[in-house]
């Protein structure tokens, strides 16, 4: 064995590695217990899931052979409400991610401190491989299944990963059926004709928005002439760089997956939104613009740029590209998109960074005046649904810049105290049953 | 997972075993099968590994030290690696990036020596300000310790 075959052994041994995603957001959480008073019995309850549910789904295949594919449902926390969280569709899920990802709902929730707690629920499938008919009784068949823990004042799902609208809808059917009763408020993220918010579609690349400007009047910078950069232009990034381009800045970059695009004097996002619209995948590609260059994906984040907004993949800003970003402000629209490398080193240069907990919650908050609109059977105009969210956000980044101004802490650290030590508080209140 | 843990990883198995005049692939067998001798080697070159990698990070780490099981010959497969780290200012960006450093290199570790659960985590990093290192109080009493005196492996 040569000496290239024994360092691809052990490379074969270790690559692909997987972090085990709720040993992570443990770890995360005793990072905030060296930063509170919490009493050690509830810190025992805010490690540990209220609920667990693993549930094994029949499906009848169009050729009339049948398949069984594991979901789950996990509800960490309901001591401020009732649960909330998405579900997805996706080979990679296991009951691990998804207790990590229920856990992280309750800190997002109470973080822009909206009555909710933290779930989470997903199925380890491939949606790819599912004709229509075939998707849509895997989700009533797991729907029915996990329909003792669900509800409008127990835990309500929402899209996340490979589900969209079409499938809280048949949630929603499927509940009603089973229920005898009109239960809207079991989901969010419906479709407008089923109960779902105006604004909904807008709402995280509204938030975005609304955290942009909030950061940056706290900095003293004005909106008016800001050069921005977006990496990603899907909804959440074309949605914040339209809102951010109606106050005024200046979007001078702009990516996707197919390419990234420099235009020093700003681009007329009209015309870019336009093209979008219409293009194959609607994607960037083949954009003709005045005075744009087309640059590399690292060249459009080592821009020389007031605003920063990762909104595209997780990993975006890593050790080997963060020294190069030049952005005072990053505002993170994707879940997750600077590593704790970058991280590291992005503090180190004094950038403020609007972490993905806070940034991207216009989402989860739109949802809650979903749910709102479905108990009061009362629905809003789209108008009102900004001003809400902007004032839930605008009020959630001003308490966690306080706090962190008072502790000398980064955003990030604040907003995840902020969000912990809420829940913490509600389980202090409520005491321990019986 | 990222390429750099990988590359620690791999670095400090290549160092312990070029400490023995081992092939990798005997090295590696020898920690799968408990060797006292060579899981403290592999903790301390895992150690070295880990002092060049935080030097790249600028003035944020000052001085590493290693101590413990890793600079004897008592450590086991569950053992952890001690570690004193000096920095100029304890921010919280730092404890975070060390907390996904730790749990990076646990899960690398036992998926090379195939093993479950154990160590829960195979760094003890105790970081330590200006402050504590002059005064050699709180953690910093630890870098005059007669017993497991600390090996200093970086100096920025």
């Amino acid at each position: 064995m040569t000496v290239h075959d024994t360092a691809r052994v052990v490379a074969q041994r270790i690559q692909n590695t997987e972090i085990n995603p709720y040993e992570m957001m443990l770890q995360q959480l005793d990072m905030v217990h060296e930063y509170t008073n919490i009493p050690e019995g509830i810190w025992r309850i805010l490690r540990t899931p209220e609920r667990a549910l693993e549930v094994n789904v029949p499906v009848v295949r169009d050729d009339g052979s049948i398949d069984v594919f594991t979901g789950y449902r996990v509800q960490h926390s309901s001591a401020r409400g009732p649960c909330k969280g998405g579900i997805r569709f996706h080979p990679g899920v296991t009951v691990d991610e998804v207790k990590a990802l229920a856990g992280w709902m309750a800190w997002k929730c109470a973080v822009v401190n909206i009555p909710y707690g933290g779930g989470k629920g997903g199925i380890c499938c491939d949606p790819t491989s599912f004709t229509p008919g075939e998707l849509e009784r895997l989700t009533r068949s797991y729907a029915s299944m996990i329909y003792p823990l669900i509800g409008a004042k127990r835990d309500i799902p929402a899209p996340d990963v490979n589900t969209n609208a079409q499938v809280m809808n048949w949630i929603v059917d499927t509940a009603q059926v089973l229920s005898g009763e009109s239960t809207p408020g079991i989901v969010t993220g419906k479709s407008i004709e089923m109960g779902g918010a105006h604004g909904r579609h807008e709402a995280t690349g509204r938030g975005v928005m609304f955290a942009t400007l909030g950061v940056l009047q706290r900095l003293g910078i004005e909106i008016e002439g800001a050069r921005i950069a977006v990496q990603g232009f899907g909804n959440v990034g074309s949605i914040a760089a339209r809102l951010l381009h109606e106050h005024g800045a200046s979007i001078i970059g702009i990516s996707d997956v197919s390419g990234a695009y420099h235009c020093p004097v700003g681009f007329d996002l009209a015309r870019v939104l336009s093209y979008v619209e219409t293009s194959p995948g609607r994607l960037l590609a083949g954009l003709q613009h005045p005075g744009v260059e087309e640059i590399t994906n690292d060249e459009l984040l080592a821009m020389d740029v007031d605003v920063l907004i990762p909104a595209a993949l997780e990993a975006q800003i890593t050790a080997s590209n963060a020294s190069n970003i030049r952005a005072r402000v990053i505002v993170e629209g994707a879940n997750g998109p600077t590593t704790p490398e970058a991280d590291l080193i992005l503090g180190e240069k004094g950038s403020v960074i609007v972490p993905d907990i806070l940034a991207n919650a216009g989402g989860v908050v739109c949802s809650y005046f979903e749910w709102v609109q479905n108990i009061q059977c009362f629905p809003w105009e789209e108008k009102e649904t900004n001003q809400r969210l902007g004032q839930i956000l605008q009020r959630s980044l001003r308490e966690v810049w306080s706090m962190a101004e008072e502790r000398g802490i980064s955003l990030r650290l604040a907003a995840f105290i902020l969000g912990v030590e809420r829940v913490a508080t509600a389980i202090q209140l409520r005491g321990v049953f019986p | 997972m990222k390429a750099p843990i990988e590359q620690l990883m791999e670095g400090a198995l290549d160092r312990c075993a070029r400490l023995y005049s081992l092939p990798v692939l005997e090295a590696l067998k020898r920690l799968e099968d408990g060797s006292r001798d060579m899981h403290s080697a592999f903790r301390y070159a895992l150690a070295k590994e880990l002092s060049q990698y935080l030097a790249t990070f600028g003035n944020v780490f000052v001085e590493m030290h290693v101590y413990g099981s890793s600079i004897g010959q008592t450590a086991n497969p569950a053992s952890d690696i001690d570690v004193l780290l000096v920095v100029e200012h304890e921010r919280d960006e730092i404890i975070r990036f060390l907390k996904w450093l730790d749990l990076s290199l646990t899960a690398c570790y036992r998926q090379l020596v195939g093993l479950k659960r154990e160590p829960k985590s195979l760094l003890d990093i105790h970081l330590i300000n200006r402050n504590e290192q002059t005064e050699r109080v709180g953690p910093g009493a630890l870098l005059s310790g007669l017993h497991t005196r600390p090996i200093c492996l970086m100096r920025s």
